[in-house]
């Protein structure tokens, strides 16, 4: 494989993190604008792990997912009694936040002779910990997959237990859900905390990916493509936001003639997918459709055994 | 079991439960009915937490229950099954029924076997991966019951179950409640079903424009004779003259 696919196929493995995050608020019926700030924590917190106290990676990435996660939660508390847009308008206006901090933010402290650190809007440069070790970017693209697919995996075992039903049963009627005995203010911290989680590690490896972090990254851009994967590729099962990636990244960005046009071309298909998916690829009829098949091919195999 | 004394409901300055006393007993059935809007859904929601009383106290087995927040009152026992079968349609059967079991945790996964509600409810037990949408009206009834006991209640709490059901499906709802009271469960019912209600009751409270204006045991009332005109006698009349279904 040559650097250029690797890379394309590491941005969509690590943007992955920050569609997955989006989704898992969708679900819960939560409109997110704001994941890219954790994306952006998480980045700047392990970039700070590893090249300021220069701790191996993996401190790097717990630091990063428990600092986006903290503060989502703290966040989520403090926001998620707002309902419908007003947690919408709240969720932008804390990431906007998080940005203008960060194009502030001047923490640097010297490293083998060097000034390292967050400069304000000039970025957080050199954070080289794969570099300095050597690793190529396929070993680092394989860290990237091995992490989503850990992610990936407990989404999944979440959405079969009964927890993945109360995120998905807040999204249609909180009321109804409290009647079921559910502290929906608990939940809704939790899940912000997780999506939080999610973010900030997809931030963590983007971080070490690119070995520097500037705040402009993070704008709402990213916030609204991270919305959009859910609901285009789909709600009803974790797999749909990589649909939404793969069509945006994967092909978008790898066919040449619409280069320039990617955004218009991505914001029509988003238009006319919502207009006749509303929920998305797969959505969750059309995954209890895909599962009913499933099951009944396997019943299937097992009674020819 | 469950003791409520003076209750005030209101919503934004509208008094839709007037100084309401009433009181169920372990083991009873005890049932609320009334016309529409005489506030008997208030006092369910007032008892579930849904709605704040304005005034008066909810004590259940002996302790102050009112003003709690409704998960918390689920967590001590009380569960309300919603009137209009409120379920969820983009979860399947089981799905809905797991989300109840609180008592069990967040991570407990589908369960395969379900002697229980096979016994009490043979239609779901076969449509358990079903998504609860494709459900009939009267499934769908049986499944807001069936997720109502997966809460393990010691008080039920029912708001108009046989509303909108044929009349079939209405009897096999009274008949589960029955086969619910000989299993021992505490149920304080609203119904618009008078004399079915009222024929499995043990005791009845009527309600109008937010006041108890009759209370007695299920067999006194069906044989009082203001009851007997008011809401069993003139059916037809009342559907063509409302003054009457006062």
């Amino acid at each position: 494989m040559d650097d250029y696919v690797i890379t394309v196929l590491s941005n969509i493995g690590m943007i992955s993190f920050i569609g997955l995050s989006a989704y898992l608020l969708l679900v819960t019926g939560e409109i997110s604008f704001g994941q890219q700030a954790y994306f952006g924590l998480g980045a700047y917190a392990a970039g700070a792990v590893t090249a300021m106290f220069l701790l191996p990676i993996w401190v790097g990435i717990l630091v990063g997912a428990c600092v986006a996660g903290g503060i989502a939660m703290v966040v989520g508390a403090l926001t998620l009694r707002l309902s419908g847009l007003y947690f919408s308008i709240s969720t932008l206006a804390f990431a906007e936040m998080v940005r203008l901090i960060l194009l502030i933010v001047h923490v640097q402290v010297e490293v083998e002779g060097e000034m390292v650190g967050p400069a304000g809007a000039e970025g957080f440069h050199g954070i080289r910990w794969m570099f300095e070790r050597d690793l190529s970017l396929a070993h680092f693209m394989l860290l990237i997959y091995g992490l989503l697919a850990l992610v990936l995996i407990v989404l999944l075992l979440v959405e079969r237990s009964r927890l993945g039903s109360v995120f998905r049963m807040l999204g249609s009627d909180d009321l109804l859900a409290e009647m079921q005995g559910l502290d929906t203010v608990r939940y809704r911290i939790l899940a912000a905390g997780v999506a939080g989680v999610i973010s900030g590690i997809g931030g963590a490896l983007y971080a070490h990916f690119t070995t520097y972090v500037e705040p402009q990254f993070f704008n709402v851009m990213l916030g609204v493509h991270a919305l959009a994967y859910g609901l285009i590729g789909g709600l009803g099962t974790a797999f749909g936001p990589f649909i939404g990636v793969a069509i945006d990244i994967g092909f978008l960005e790898s066919v040449r003639f619409i280069q320039g046009y990617r955004m218009i071309v991505f914001g029509g298909l988003a238009a006319v997918l919502l207009i006749f998916m509303p929920r998305g690829i797969l959505d969750e009829e059309r995954v209890h459709r895909l599962k009913t098949l499933f099951r009944r091919r396997n019943h299937a195999g097992a009674q020819r055994r | 079991m469950l003791e409520v004394r003076r209750l005030h409901v209101s919503y934004g300055g509208l008094r839709a439960v007037h100084g309401v006393s009433l009181e169920v007993r372990t083991g009873e059935i005890v049932c609320i009915i009334g016309p529409n809007g005489a506030g008997k859904t208030s006092i369910l929601n007032a008892v579930s937490g849904i709605v704040a009383p304005e005034a008066g106290d909810v004590l259940f087995e002996g302790q102050p229950i009112g003003g709690l927040p409704a998960h918390a009152v689920v967590a001590r026992g009380i569960v309300q099954v919603p009137e209009g079968r409120l379920i969820f349609g983009t979860l399947s059967v089981e799905e809905n029924l797991r989300v109840a079991a609180h008592r069990r945790g967040p991570f407990v996964l589908r369960r395969r076997d379900r002697p229980g509600l096979r016994r009490l409810f043979p239609a779901l037990a076969d449509k358990l991966d079903g998504p609860a949408a494709g459900l009939s009206g009267g499934e769908a009834q049986m499944l807001a019951l069936a997720r109502g006991l997966e809460a393990e209640p010691r008080l039920l709490l029912l708001d108009e179950p046989s509303l909108g059901l044929s009349p079939k499906m209405a009897e096999e709802v009274f008949a589960l409640i029955r086969r619910l009271r000989d299993q021992g469960l505490t149920m304080l019912l609203v119904e618009q079903n008078v004399r079915q209600t009222l024929a499995l009751a043990d005791r009845g409270y009527v309600l109008e424009s937010g006041r108890i204006t009759l209370q007695g045991t299920a067999s006194d009332l069906l044989s009082d004779h203001r009851l007997v005109s008011n809401y069993l006698g003139v059916s037809a009349g009342a559907s063509l003259d409302p003054a009457s279904g006062r």
